[in-house]
Parts: structure tokens; C-alpha cells; sequence
């Protein structure tokens, strides 16, 4: 789903970026504190919008996924969606498992209490949302609305 | 052309929509100025230290640093040791403070700072100019509201 290709693309690094007094930067201040303010929003269910996207991929599939489809739509390494998927399982959101067609490959499946955990999270996620575009002005939203729009044309 | 489908919206877009579309446009205009900023072999992180360098005006304490770019230590110290391989940063011991290292400029990171700010420049105008249809001030509203 594209908006975990969007979760997986920002960076995080949380550094201070070199200038921070134009209009693309202060677009960038802004998804930075509206992801922070998602993050919160998620942090009471004990996941982070990475772990939420892990579950999200996996409930979206109805099925076990080998880590290498998971890395290759998480946009990422091999060794993070390891460790990632090393979490949710310590959880016990998520199970591991052999897989019968390729035995060199492991299956990656969400356990009940991970369906349930994905629930919650994206009911959680889907207040803050609501939140965040609440605050904004008709005019406001519609302007960002355009540039969104423009930006990614 | 349509004239219909051009019509704004009556209705607000859908929040979880209009919060993802400014979480992948973000990451794609971080990707457009890292980008910009390759080809000078410089990143975004290794650029905003260089700055912080270049308006100090003098060497700063690697803890000093961390704390200005809001990062770990041990990220400061990996970037430092990018840059001081790169030449554009030299660290040299504390003369008040033996236990501290200060990273400061070399001729070379100041003239990669530039070049960087100048790279930087031009991808910010190149992006704006594809706003220009926007109504700029609201625009500038909403990313306060927003950053708030």
C-alpha cells in the first residue's frame, strides 16, 4: 500500500537539516512533526509506524511472506526487516515460519494477537490523522491538497 | 480540457490520504535534494554540520554538535569521521578541556559548504517553481498549523 512505501521513505535520522528558512523546508519541519505526532498517536499500542507497516503488509497479503517480499516493499534492507521482524515476533505479533516450497526462505505471518495489535494501531492512527487535518482551515487543506498534488506530479 | 475536473474540491480530502500524500511527498523532496546535493559528495546530515561549522565561525566540541543537530553522539561522531575523511572537517584536541574534541573547518569544508548551499539553492528554487500555482501564503499557513 502506498502509505507504507511513504513511512519507509522519510528519512529519520532526526538531524537538523542545513537550512531551515524556506518554504521546502518548512514542508519538511511539517511531515517531520506530523510523523512524530503519528508515532505518538501509535506508541500507546506499543508499535511505531515501522512495525505498523510490517503488520499492515502481512495483514493486507491474507497470507505468510517470505522477509525478502517484506524488505523489497518496506524499501529496505535485508538486515532492518530481520531485526524488525525479530521485534514483533519477541511481541509475539508475528511468526516465523519454514517455507515448504523453498527451504532456504522464511515465512513471515501474523499471529491473532497481531491481527488484533494491526487493528488497534490503524484505528489509533486513523484519530490522529483526523487530528492533524482537523487543525487546518478549509483554505488550508486545499492549498496543501494543490501542492501535494503538484509535488508529486 | 476538462473543466469539471479541474474544479477544487467542495469537500475536505480524506485525512488518512492527505496525511500519507505529505509523508511521500516529503520523502520525495528529501530524495530530490540529496540528490542535488550527490554529485558535491555531500548528504543532507553531512551538509547541516558543515553549517553549523561554518556560522560558528570556530572549532565546537563534537558534543556540542550533537546537541545542535539534535542527534546521538555516536551519529555525530560517524558523520564527523565521514567529513574528516573526506578532508572537509579536521578534529584536534580541546585546549581547555582535555577530555573534549572540537571538529572544525578545513579550506576545503569551507568551500564544500558553499558549493553545498549553492547546490541546495538551486533544487529549493526548482521545487518551489512547481508550487507556484499554489496560493503560496496559505500554503505557508497550513505547514505552521501543521509543524505546530
Amino acid at each position: 500500500m502506498s502509505h507504507n512505501r511513504a513511512i519507509r521513505t522519510r528519512s529519520r535520522n532526526g538531524a537538523r537539516r542545513p537550512a531551515a528558512d524556506s518554504l521546502v523546508f518548512s514542508f519538511l519541519s511539517a511531515a517531520d512533526a506530523v510523523e512524530a505526532r503519528l508515532e505518538a498517536a501509535l506508541s500507546p499500542t506499543g508499535l511505531s509506524l515501522a512495525k505498523l507497516a510490517v503488520l499492515h503488509f502481512l495483514a493486507d497479503a491474507k497470507q505468510a511472506l517470505p522477509l525478502s517480499e517484506l524488505a523489497a516493499r518496506q524499501h529496505c534492507v535485508r538486515s532492518n526487516i530481520t531485526q524488525l521482524v525479530d521485534r514483533l515476533e519477541q511481541d509475539g505479533l508475528v511468526r516465523r515460519r519454514a517455507d515448504l516450497d523453498d527451504r532456504r526462505s522464511v515465512l513471515a505471518e501474523l499471529t491473532p494477537a497481531g491481527r488484533q495489535a494491526h487493528a488497534k494501531a490503524v484505528g489509533a492512527l486513523a484519530g490522529a490523522q483526523r487530528a492533524i487535518v482537523r487543525a487546518l482551515e478549509a483554505g488550508e487543506a486545499t492549498s496543501l491538497q494543490n501542492a501535494l498534488g503538484a509535488l508529486s506530479s | 480540457m476538462n473543466h469539471r475536473a479541474r474544479k477544487r474540491p467542495r469537500r475536505s480530502p480524506a485525512p488518512d490520504k492527505l496525511v500519507f500524500s505529505l509523508l511521500r511527498a516529503a520523502g520525495e523532496v528529501e530524495s530530490r535534494l540529496e540528490a542535488a546535493l550527490s554529485p558535491s559528495g555531500l548528504s543532507l546530515a553531512k551538509l547541516g554540520l558543515l553549517r553549523v561549522l561554518a556560522e560558528a565561525n570556530e572549532p565546537l566540541p563534537l558534543s556540542e554538535l550533537a546537541q545542535q543537530q539534535r542527534c546521538v553522539r555516536s551519529n555525530i561522531t560517524q558523520i564527523v569521521d565521514r567529513l574528516e575523511k573526506d578532508g572537509l572537517v579536521r578534529r584536534r584536541a580541546d585546549a581547555d578541556d582535555r577530555r573534549s574534541v572540537r571538529a572544525g573547518l578545513t579550506p576545503a569544508g569551507e568551500r564544500a559548504y558553499a558549493r553545498g548551499m549553492r547546490a541546495l539553492a538551486q533544487a529549493q528554487r526548482a521545487i518551489k517553481s512547481s508550487l507556484k500555482s499554489t496560493d503560496a501564503s496559505s500554503l505557508q499557513a497550513a505547514l505552521e498549523t501543521l509543524a505546530r
